[in-house]
């Protein structure tokens, strides 16, 4: 219980100062300011300024809006395709099905990090490709969750009832089967989103992420390297924010899988 | 009892550390950012590669500390009157590290090799159309027309000599490098170190420090922590905001030299507006580059062209641009740049400064109302795309490295397809042709100051500058030198105190 | 039993040649050329496409594919471009360091993880349970790099303990374990809180089965009964470390990365920056039948552990 309460608190704290948190600090996060180069955290500046000059909380908060932007596109992305995927599997069964589980099967059989890494080298960095390279390397899971779900609702009785009664398959997958499971796949997605706000840092590290100057929390971080020694706290404020954003997710996806459990 | 592990791990960690400390006594570390992409002095044109290779080869004449040009394995050499041959006499017993000893014949092997296909540098000696070894000791070169830049070539990385016997034998001096140089290639670990021992045999005596790792650490912070740590005994790219501590440490020195790079905005002037000479001046006139270079190179000299501050070839008469939005805008709107005018600037990765010096330069030219995208690639596309092939870019930000002889400097410029920013100018062209192939130095340095006024005229680029060369040392670590020009790193005077 | 792993091992091998052609002609697709990155800055054109034709790259795509092909089933996997000697030399080179630092972390992890995972799934809604829970969700939080530069800073920079950066590979083995300090720890971090998790969860569970009851009310002492229960917990876990265990390997990349450790990753970092085709394809395959392994693993300690599934 007190988790799913913190993690709400934190989740809406984040997306609070991802939103409106960039209004209330009045430093541009990309414009620099070189009369003001590695300034140390202040009143004013919070967490200092970077190489050139540009407010580091200003740049977190917008970073925010662009890992949080592409986490949740992407966690989007992957449960769509893992839904269209595995309804079709478990529906249409036959060829369909073999292909499909194939199909998705040899991408299961890439160590994740190293599918996403390949990925985004193929497709280039930026947020629309890196969010179509987490989205595709993410469905898998999805897609399995789905199948395995949808084939365990349609052997229940309701659906055979209502197949009898002449109802068709798309409606009881859709308007049936579905909502019985929606909310474990909630559960994952939280999960999977959290894992996202972690790889698109490292790949902003391993220079494959969203190009500069556009902030997102990788790439501040990254920044933040280049003088780590002499402003630690340039790397450590974003890092506890990105920690903290992460821990939220993880803290509701826990929280609320103890609560499905509870009720089955 | 009640840390039962305790002990023994302080125990290990001692052990240990004496291990370390004994083990690498002898050993001089250095740490730099870029790692060879070979150690074939013919196969590449990389500086990065060179850096490494300098101590393993050596080249019949070499630049001095001041660029002079100074004997090698050649001791003296001679031009003909009409500059249609080239004499070398070499010197006497010198033995390459694989026990065999360097004659006429590894150097007439080694210009064969030069000229082959797939060598970068082969039109760098393509005029060489006969060479002759009358004795061990005597290298004749007879060329098609006079070659005034030739020595230039011999005494850069690439004019390393290597024996002809492995040449033959196709060995893989990539991988298992073969010189005469001061130290003896031993390990390579690529993205990591390269490993090198002294040579005991080195013409010019065996060199004082026994073993000397070459470390590649692309991210300039670790260098400095390592240097804090006494890991590095130099760091060669220490990035400016760490210059303070390093100088307020006594443990440690700032070296800090004039270097041959200029750094520059290229301009595409294939582009609609950049093909016209006013916006080029006017955008150089709206970039700030004394804060260009402070905020992203540490500081350094102004440049009105493209030459590095300081160089014999640069005529006084031209200044940099300096400063003056008010006129850009003034340019601009004369040359009829409409207000949405965008530019794509593709800036190379890893290279931190350029990339850092292109969002500064973005910003200025925002004030001016040109507005830049900013993309940032890959070094391999860069090279690839930008460099080569397409040079689909409007703008890019990157640094060119000295060369002995302003031809190396110059080579094709005027010409449209043989550079990546397009400029075209037929009587540049000529010029550069021209003075190619005339022996007179002063004829030469009246043609390329005509040339150097051109481009400061008609800018293909906004002129950035000339950085300093700058590199942390342990105090107790001396005689590190880094080649004025070429950039490559010299350990041969180098000692522990 | 056995056309159970017979046919997994099929899927496998089509796995593998679906993976590679893609790889191979994803590779081929994308901007950037290996003999222009050779060449460096100071080339001409005639010159890199020298090169080009020297390197056997100006060859149409269908035709490499051919000869990579050929090669691959002769279990030959080509020539690094970059490095120009045999990738499989290569990968003999680099894989030790990536098996050294996985294999350290995991032991660290489990280490870690199962100490803490059975020590608060034995007194679960204690202190120690609630800081193993806090633990573990910071662990998953964690980005790795960020962790391992402040673990350079604290323990390298500051205190000296251990170095910045840098691997031996010639080195003592003490001298090369001292250089997987720290790397190890950020790697086995988040697998640690993982397996807490993990192995709490499945104590708990065991807790609850009626054995545990009919031991409790019998009047078996706490101690043993743990034992019992740990016992049993035990091989359910297998498989599950298991899996963990090819999460690691990829964590490797960005690990080796921030502490500059020519493994694997650092090899498939800089072959992905040169353009070096062969040697991407290489560790990649290497990679891929790595991790194919683990889960085989994984599964068959699953058989093992639960009879039930044998015969499914």
């Amino acid at each position: 219980m007190t988790r799913v309460r913190l993690g709400v608190l934190l989740a809406v704290l984040i997306v609070l100062s991802a939103t409106i948190g960039p209004t209330l600090v009045p430093f541009d996060p990309i414009r620099p300011n070189y009369t003001l180069r590695y300034a140390p955290p202040s009143p004013e500046h919070m967490l200092g300024t970077d190489n050139l000059g540009r407010d580091v909380l200003a740049r977190s908060l917008a970073g925010g809006r662009v890992s949080l932007a592409i986490a949740g596109g992407a966690t989007v992305l992957a449960v769509l395709l893992g839904l269209l995927t595995g309804l079709s599997a478990a529906g249409l069964r036959g060829a369909v099905d073999v292909v499909l589980t194939r199909a998705f099967d040899a991408l299961l059989a890439f160590p994740g990090f190293l599918l996403v890494l390949l990925l985004v080298t193929i497709l280039g960095g930026g947020v629309w490709q890196t969010v179509l390279a987490l989205g595709v390397a993410g469905s898998p899971l999805y897609f399995r969750l789905v199948r395995a779900f949808t084939r365990s609702e349609l052997q229940r009785d309701y659906v055979l009832a209502g197949e009898a009664l002449g109802a068709s398959r798309p409606r009881l997958l859709f308007r049936h089967a579905l909502p019985n499971f929606v909310g474990a796949l909630a559960v994952q997605a939280a999960s999977t989103m959290a894992t996202f706000l972690l790889v698109e840092a490292s790949l902003s590290f391993l220079g494959l992420g969203v190009p500069l100057p556009t902030p997102s929390w990788g790439n501040v971080l990254q920044d933040a390297r280049s003088f780590l020694t002499r402003q630690p706290w340039a790397a450590v404020g974003p890092g506890l924010v990105l920690a903290s954003a992460a821990l939220a997710l993880q803290f509701l996806s826990d929280g609320f899988r103890d609560r499905l459990d509870h009720r089955v | 009892m009640q840390h039962p592990f305790r002990t023994p791990l302080v125990v290990a960690t001692l052990v240990v550390a004496l291990l370390v400390g004994s083990a690498f006594a002898r050993t001089v570390t250095i740490a730099t950012s870029a790692q060879p992409e070979t150690l074939d002095p013919h196969v590449t044109s990389a500086t990065s590669s060179f850096q490494t290779m300098k101590s393993i080869y050596d080249t019949l004449v070499e630049p001095d500390q001041s660029g002079v040009i100074v004997p090698g394995l050649a001791h003296s050499w001679t031009v003909s009157e009409d500059g249609l041959m080239l004499a070398f006499v070499l010197r006497e017993g010198v033995l390459f590290h694989d026990g065999s000893e360097f004659d006429s014949a590894d150097v007439a092997a080694t210009i064969t090799r030069l000229q082959a296909e797939g060598s970068p540098k082969a039109n760098e000696f393509a005029m060489i159309v006969d060479v002759a070894t009358p004795d061990a000791l005597t290298v004749e070169l007879t060329l098609d027309a006079p070659a005034p830049a030739l020595l230039a070539s011999f005494a850069s990385g690439w004019g390393a000599i290597v024996p002809s016997e492995l040449i033959e034998a196709d060995h893989d001096f990539g991988n298992r490098p073969v010189g005469t140089g001061p130290y003896v290639f031993a390990e390579w670990v690529r993205d990591s170190f390269v490993r090198l021992t002294a040579n005991p045999d080195y013409h010019a005596g065996e060199p004082e420090v026994e073993e000397v790792v070459i470390r590649y650490v692309a991210d300039t912070s670790v260098q400095f922590q390592g240097l804090q740590t006494g890991e590095f005994d130099i760091a060669v790219d220490v990035a400016a905001v760490d210059w303070p501590t390093i100088e307020s440490d006594p443990r440690f020195v700032l070296e800090q030299g004039p270097s041959g790079l200029v750094l520059v905005s290229a301009l595409n002037t294939r582009r609609p507006y950049l093909e016209d000479p006013r916006v080029r001046r006017a955008l150089n006139l709206a970039v700030d580059t004394d804060t260009v270079m402070e905020v992203a190179y540490g500081g350094g000299f102004p440049v009105g062209t493209f030459m590095e501050a300081g160089s014999p070839w640069l005529p006084d008469t031209i200044e940099p641009y300096g400063y003056d939005p008010e006129r850009a805008r003034e340019l601009l709107a004369e040359a009829g740049v409409p207000d949405d005018w965008t530019l794509d600037m593709a800036l190379p990765q890893p290279y931190d400064t350029h990339i850092t010096a292109g969002q500064v330069i973005q910003d200025m030219l925002g004030d001016v109302g040109v507005t830049v995208e900013i993309r940032v690639v890959e070094w391999g596309v860069w090279l690839g795309e930008i460099y080569a092939n397409d040079r689909d870019f409007d703008m890019t930000v990157i640094g060119h490295t000295g060369k002995l002889d302003a031809s190396g400097r110059l080579g094709g410029y005027g010409e449209r397809d043989r550079t990546y920013h397009g400029y075209e100018n037929a009587e540049v062209a000529a010029m550069v042709q021209e003075a190619a192939v005339i022996s007179d130095p002063g004829e030469r340095a009246e043609l390329y100051a005509a040339v150097l006024t051109a481009l400061h005229d008609e800018p293909p680029f906004i002129y950035i500058g000339t950085p300093f060369t700058t590199f942390a040392r342990a105090a107790d670590v001396d005689g590190f030198w880094i080649t004025p020009l070429l950039d490559t790193f010299d350990l041969r005077s180098l000692r522990v105190d | 039993m056995l056309r159970f792993l017979l046919s997994q091992a099929l899927s496998v091998v089509i796995t593998m040649v679906v993976v590679l052609s893609l790889v191979f002609v994803a590779m081929r697709a994308l901007p950037g050329d290996a003999a222009a990155i050779l060449g460096g800055l100071d080339t001409t054109e005639a010159q890199v496409d020298a090169l080009r034709r020297q390197l056997g790259l100006d060859q149409s795509v269908a035709v490499q594919f051919g000869v990579y092909w050929s090669g691959v089933v002769r279990g030959d996997l080509g020539r690094s471009i970059r490095e120009r000697r045999p990738v499989a030399e290569v990968l003999r080179d680099r894989l030790p360091v990536t098996l050294a630092l996985a294999s350290f972390a995991f032991v660290l992890a489990l280490a870690i993880g199962l100490g803490l995972g059975l020590l608060a799934g034995r007194h679960p809604g204690s202190p120690l349970d609630n800081a193993t829970l806090g633990f573990t969700t910071i662990g998953l939080a964690l980005p790795e790099f960020w962790f391992g530069f402040l673990l350079i800073l604290i323990f390298a920079v500051q205190f000296g303990a251990f170095p910045v950066i840098g691997y031996p590979v010639a080195g003592d083995v003490g001298v090369r374990l001292w250089h997987l300090v720290l790397p190890a720890v950020t790697l086995a971090i988040p697998r640690a809180a993982q397996m807490a998790r993990l192995a709490r969860a499945r104590l708990l569970e065991e807790l609850g089965a009626d054995y545990t009851r009919t031991a409790r009310s019998k009047g078996l002492p706490a101690r043993r009964v743990t034992r019992h229960v740990a016992a049993n917990a035990f091989p359910g876990l297998l498989p599950l470390l298991a899996l963990e265990l090819g999460g690691l390997l990829t964590g490797t990349i960005v690990v080796e990365q921030v502490f500059g450790l020519p493994g694997l990753g650092l090899t498939l970092l800089g072959a992905i920056g040169a353009r070096d085709y062969p040697v991407v394809q290489g560790v990649t395959i290497l990679a891929v039948t790595i991790y194919i392994g683990v889960n085989w693993l994984a599964d068959l300690l699953q058989i093992a552990a639960d009879p039930r599934l044998r015969y499914e």
